[in-house]
């Protein structure tokens, strides 16, 4: 009877073309392939000049070649408890509770975040801690909702004195200065807040 | 010296002044990293890192120390209240320990969970300061297959970490063994998988590993959920705490201690299965059991008591054998690794001064816990109210700063940035991060003592096996593996044949 239901519930849905199925596939095996690919291919960059090591026994490419091999061997059953899986429920309807979390979860803002940290990390060893550190501060209070121009402002340099003289100036951590012009400033700024 | 003695002197250390405040400090930032959804207190201890560096080594082991047992207690805060764990272990407090928030009845519940946690972790620290003695002199027969073995014990762990998805966690597990091996080899000084860079031949440290995967990660889907982590208004603080109902539940705070001071010795168990078995446990046991889930002390003790019961125990096998069993602990051992100090037997035989103030800061831990538990459960409020957005640049400026102080070095905050973007792909398609992590720390230990083991006897492979101690440990571990893949296997088994019973009825 079940059965019967479940049929006829099968043959109202639209059945997936091949692009959506080839889609699917991908979808599913994307990630164990790129694993399967990457161990595939690593041997060949272990080393940078060829190895001229008469080992007694074991090599120092040993260890690793165990662990790439291992990652083939579970990429592959993977991609095949994938295929495996993605047969056995082709007649299911997709689950929703994907498509509710996808909305719930703003991407943009995620890929804005990522891009944010980036560029915090190119602008460390260039303009210093202070000044990237206020930007970064600044842009990501403004990323999460703050608007107000007073509170963006004192929540940037504030934090930024604070952390500069918890770890520079406590932690005596030599953080970085950034280069040319922005050595200079930083290291005004350094004494203007008495920290050097 | 007796264990007594050791201990009265571990005391006296840990009451001078400068060690009380960096516990009462260390238990303060803990509670507080715990309490707040997105921060947790692996990356508190991760980011509290850099400013160890300058302290001595057991102040520095305080401090980490006091941020675990507060952290972990510290997640039940925000699940009483807003019905949001703030570390994993603490779900089972939202079960029912936020029904009770919502009949008015916070304090109560609050009250029960302090107490709980502070029992059962001041009967695991009671079981670290006298179980791990006696267990480190067993260890001292340990030789390079015995450590080789406990690690591969401890790798294998990972399975009972993340049970329901093995495969992806061996795989997980394997790429962090992998990741471990990036720069020079130990044993012929041989650089691997650098690319030509001079800068990967140091290889890839473990703690700016951690620090991207938990930390960067966590604050990304902070800014992308846009959380709102303010407390509602039925959890306005009252309802009557008396001592009959902390009478009511000291079964239910027994139960839990006992288990998570055994299940927190095994590496990779911790305080999240720690819990969930307990609260499972008293379930069975406590006659309300049909009741779990409304609102009942006893199924909001039994966990909170389970998951602080995990923290003194998780130090045995980090002490004892140098072997971190959680992410929490794999923090402790790299502060110990920065400041020179190498946990094992012999630590107890060259400091034990050392090893005892830990010790006597585990109990005196626990006890401050319960005034620094209330402290913050009061300010929680006010502290939920800081925009998500301001706590999370600061939480990545607070991580990268942490990375670039393990070694003054420009590319571990490139590493930690990396790690930070594979964490939080890894989080969207639920691939997990913990075994990762364990693989990056044990795996070079394990390579080591395996090449070791070999070199030391004639690259005898069966040493591993013939040696009494080796061969037990590997046979535990092989139990354990199956033990932890059983209930997927047969899951496996059972769905393969009902597939194939339908096709034949079809």
């Amino acid at each position: 009877m079940s059965q019967g239901r479940i049929e006829t519930g099968a043959a109202n849905e639209r059945a997936p073309t091949l692009s959506q199925l080839m889609l699917s596939i991908i979808s599913r095996v994307a990630l164990p392939g790129g694993f399967l690919a990457a161990a595939l291919i690593l041997p060949s960059y272990m080393f940078d000049r060829p190895l001229r090591i008469r080992a007694r026994g074991l090599g120092p490419d040993a260890w690793p070649s165990v662990f790439l091999n291992a990652i083939v061997a579970i990429s592959l059953f993977w991609i095949i408890a994938e295929l495996w899986a993605l047969y056995a429920s082709h007649k299911r309807k997709r689950t929703s509770p994907i498509q509710q979390e996808i909305e719930a979860y703003n991407y943009s803002k995620a890929a804005a975040g990522i891009c944010l940290l980036l560029a915090f990390g190119w602008l460390l060893p260039n303009v210093g801690f202070p000044i990237s550190a206020t930007l970064f501060i600044f842009c990501w209070c403004f990323l999460g909702g703050i608007r107000n121009p007073v509170a963006l402002i004192l929540v940037s340099f504030v934090g930024m004195i604070t952390l500069l003289w918890v770890f520079m100036g406590l932690a005596l951590m030599p953080l970085s200065r950034g280069t040319g012009v922005f050595d200079d400033f930083t290291v005004w700024f350094l004494r203007l807040v008495r920290i050097y | 010296m007796s264990t007594f003695e050791l201990l009265g002197m571990g005391f006296q250390n840990a009451f001078a002044l400068s060690a009380l405040l960096t516990i009462v400090i260390g238990l303060m930032l803990g509670v507080i990293a715990g309490a707040l959804p997105g921060v947790s207190f692996v990356n508190a201890m991760a980011m509290a890192l850099p400013f160890t560096y300058s302290m001595a080594p057991t102040q520095a082991m305080l401090f980490l120390g006091a941020i675990y047992v507060g952290g972990v207690f510290g997640g039940s805060i925000s699940a009483i209240i807003i019905n949001v764990p703030g570390t994993p272990a603490s779900l089972p407090a939202c079960w029912d320990g936020y029904p009770m928030t919502q009949r008015g009845e916070v304090r109560r519940a609050l009250a029960v969970a302090i107490l709980a946690s502070a029992i059962g972790g001041l009967t695991s620290a009671l079981v670290l300061s006298f179980a791990a003695a006696p267990f480190a002199v067993f260890a001292l027969r340990f030789s390079q297959p015995e450590f080789f073995a406990a690690t591969v014990l401890g790798l294998i762990s990972v399975i009972a970490i993340s049970k329901d998805r093995p495969i992806v966690s061996l795989l997980s597990l394997f790429l962090g063994i992998l990741i471990g091996t990036v720069g020079v080899d130990p044993q012929y000084g041989v650089a691997r998988f650098t690319f030509g860079a001079p800068a990967m031949q140091s290889g890839i440290n473990f703690v700016v590993v951690m620090i991207g995967l938990f930390a960067i990660s966590e604050v990304i889907d902070l800014i992308a959920t846009n959380r709102d982590l303010r407390p509602s208004k039925a959890a306005s603080a009252r309802g009557q705490v008396s001592l009959r109902d902390f009478w009511e539940v000291r079964g239910a705070i027994a139960r839990g201690s006992g288990i998570g001071s055994i299940l927190g010795v095994i590496p990779g168990a911790g305080a999240t299965p720690g819990a969930v078995i307990a609260y499972g446990i008293e379930k069975q046991v406590s006659r309300d059991g049909d009741k779990f889930g409304t609102g009942i002390m006893a199924g909001l003790a039994a966990p909170e008591a389970a998951k602080n019961a995990t923290t003194g125990s998780a130090m045995v096998p980090l002490l004892t054998l140098g072997i971190p069993g959680s992410a929490a602990t794999a923090i402790m051992l790299a502060a110990m690794m920065l400041h020179g100090v190498n946990p094992g037997p012999l630590l107890f035989l060259n400091d034990p001064t050392m090893v005892y103030t830990i010790f006597a800061a585990m109990i005196l831990a626990n006890i401050l816990m319960i005034f620094a538990g209330i402290g913050v459960a009061q300010f929680f409020s006010t502290l939920m109210k800081t925009p998500p957005a301001v706590l999370g640049a600061f939480i990545i400026l607070l991580s990268i700063v942490g990375a670039y102080g393990v070694r003054n070095n420009i590319f571990d905050v490139y590493v930690c940035l990396f790690f930070g973007l594979v964490g939080w792909v890894m989080k969207r398609t639920g691939f997990p991060t913990a075994p990762l992590v364990l693989g990056v720390i044990l795996g070079p230990l394990a390579e080591r003592y395996f090449m070791t083991s070999l070199a030391n006897y004639n690259q005898d492979w069966t040493v591993f096996f013939t040696r009494p101690i080796s061969g037990t440990i590997l046979s535990l571990a092989a139990v354990f593996a199956i033990w932890s893949l059983w209930p997927v296997i047969r899951a496996q088994y059972r769905s393969v044949v009902l597939l194939l019973a339908g096709r034949a009825g079809s």
